[in-house]
């Protein structure tokens, strides 16, 4: 069966990619806010790391927010394994 | 010679050591070719137990304890409904890139945690994967709570064998505060689970949704093919619902959804009938233009709905699949079978008449090989057998004529003439005298 691929940051290296894309000072100082809740995101409760409208935005562990997520990369492109993978 | 001989001697002796390599290595080659996800959750667990020490055995045991699950979820989904899910996961690691690059690319990072974490990562990785993945091309075409209720369910049913701890989390982290506030949401995913206990939530419904995405697809979704898909789930719920004896819908026509249920569950019908009365409703409804038939039974049934499906001939009903399954009934479990056969008869106004027409034919042709088969055997025959021979006709049209009386008048005319007749030939002209549809049919 074909595999599609899922990006994924471990914990391991999260401190490393979010500093490469320039988020850790903005998590750390908590400044950052979940792009669907508007809760602070913590790095406790950082889930989702995504770009939209040339921005990066951050999402929190909240089912609702992962769904909201997933659902915005859905209606990017329906039908279509571009987008989320 | 003897150098020879020494070789064929050795080789005679290690040839059993030869063969039982042989046939493991072959063994092992079919099990990573077809069970990959047995292979990599070995590799995950030995790998497992270098975590400690080395990061990239840490990546590769979460890694690959994700891609097996997701791998045997999409199988188990794919073997009840084929290409619900098309496509399975690799899980690719992202360390460091750039502002721009991760601008340019366009894609959602998840984050995993330590293997120590296993219920979380899985439920995370579910999240991002199961929206994304079940049933894409049909997803614009179904109800959004409809469609969220359906990953609710589709995850709880298929995280549950992966152990107490995930199922918790997915419950406690996902589902439950997805229906908090939402009641509307609760109802749907009360009622998808109730469909889902009786085996019709992927067997059918899925299936179903899949087919209205593979003949929609890329079209814009109509506002009422999408309201079409909430009334399909509340047929499927009446049908869940249903207790022993009483009477529901077994047939949805909608504009977009037409399906019927045949339904093999009745002693006192099978026993005197046999399989007539359930090929009669599966030839209606194929004249009536539904998409799919599902002929069902369970228990002692099963036998039954095979029974029905081997005497089923008819070239346009194309058997599509057929899934045998455990279902709840009284708190026990017991054996179900399900069986789709696809309606390929043409259907639609333009085709109304040749369809008539055609059923006309069959229906003609079929009721004088019985009539045949009776005055072979020299019987008698009444105006009231006659009219049982016309009504256990698979053709009989039985919505087309309400009531039997009339619709069997025809028959009956002919009748009269067929019960003076004494040889086949003589109700073949009989027959033939009276219609003309019947003298085409027959050359």
């Amino acid at each position: 069966m074909k595999r599609e691929r899922l990006l994924a940051v471990h914990d391991d290296d999260l401190a490393n990619f979010l500093r490469s894309i320039g988020l850790l000072e903005d998590l750390v100082a908590g400044r950052l806010l979940c792009s669907v809740c508007g809760d602070v995101v913590t790095l406790e409760t950082l889930a989702f790391i995504y770009p939209e409208h040339d921005l990066i935005r951050v999402a929190c562990s909240k089912p609702t927010c992962a769904s909201d997520v997933t659902n915005r990369s859905l209606e990017s492109s329906p039908g279509t394994t571009q987008g989320l993978f | 010679m003897d150098l020879v001989r020494d070789i064929l001697d050795f080789l005679a002796r290690i040839w059993g050591y030869v063969a039982a390599v042989g046939i493991t290595a072959a063994g092992l080659f079919w099990v990573a070719l077809t069970r990959i996800e047995w292979m990599e959750s070995w590799a995950s667990t030995v790998l497992k137990l270098f975590a400690w020490a080395f990061r990239s055995a840490e990546r590769g045991t979460v890694a690959l304890d994700i891609q097996s699950q997701f791998e045997s979820i999409t199988k188990r989904i794919n073997h009840e409904v084929e290409d619900a899910i098309p496509y399975s996961v690799k899980i690719a690691w992202i360390t460091e890139t750039t502002p721009e690059t991760f601008i340019r690319e366009g894609r959602v990072v998840v984050r995993l945690h330590y293997h120590t974490h296993r219920a979380r990562n899985i439920v995370n990785a579910y999240l991002a994967f199961l929206p994304k993945a079940l049933i894409p091309i049909a997803r614009p075409y179904i109800d959004p709570r409809v469609l969220r209720g359906i990953e609710l369910i589709v995850g709880k049913s298929t995280l549950t064998p992966l152990g107490d701890d995930v199922l918790s989390v997915f419950i406690n982290d996902v589902l439950t505060p997805a229906l908090a506030g939402d009641d509307r949401l609760r109802d749907m995913c009360l009622a998808l689970e109730r469909v889902d206990g009786k085996g019709l939530l992927t067997r059918v419904m899925l299936r179903e949704f899949l087919r209205l995405g593979l003949s929609y697809y890329p079209r814009i979704a109509p506002a009422e093919l999408v309201r079409e898909t909430v009334e399909f789930m509340t047929f499927l719920d009446d049908l869940a619902r249903r207790q022993r004896g009483q009477q529901v819908l077994l047939t949805f026509r909608g504009r977009h959804l037409r399906v019927a249920i045949v339904l093999v569950a009745k002693a006192e019908v099978f026993g005197p009938f046999g399989v007539t009365p359930y090929i009669q409703r599966a030839v209606r409804n194929a004249r009536l233009g539904v998409h799919t038939i599902y002929f069902m039974g369970w228990g002692h049934n099963v036998d039954a709905v095979r029974q029905v499906a081997r005497s089923l001939h008819e070239s346009y009903l194309i058997k599509v699949a057929e899934k045998e399954f455990r279902l709840s009934m009284d708190g026990a479990p017991v054996l179900a079978i399900l069986i789709a056969y696809r309606n390929d008869l043409r259907v639609g106004p333009d085709m109304a008449a040749e369809r008539d027409r055609e059923f006309q034919v069959r229906f003609l042709r079929s009721l004088l090989q019985e009539l045949d088969r009776l005055s072979a055997e020299s019987v008698s025959l009444s105006a009231d057998q006659i009219a049982g021979v016309v009504r256990r006709n698979p053709y009989y049209d039985q919505d087309a004529h309400p009531n039997p009386d009339d619709a069997t008048q025809q028959m009956l005319d002919l009748g009269i003439l067929i019960r003076v007749a004494e040889t086949a030939e003589e109700v073949r002209y009989a027959i033939n005298r009276e219609n003309d549809v019947v003298i085409r049919a027959l050359q």
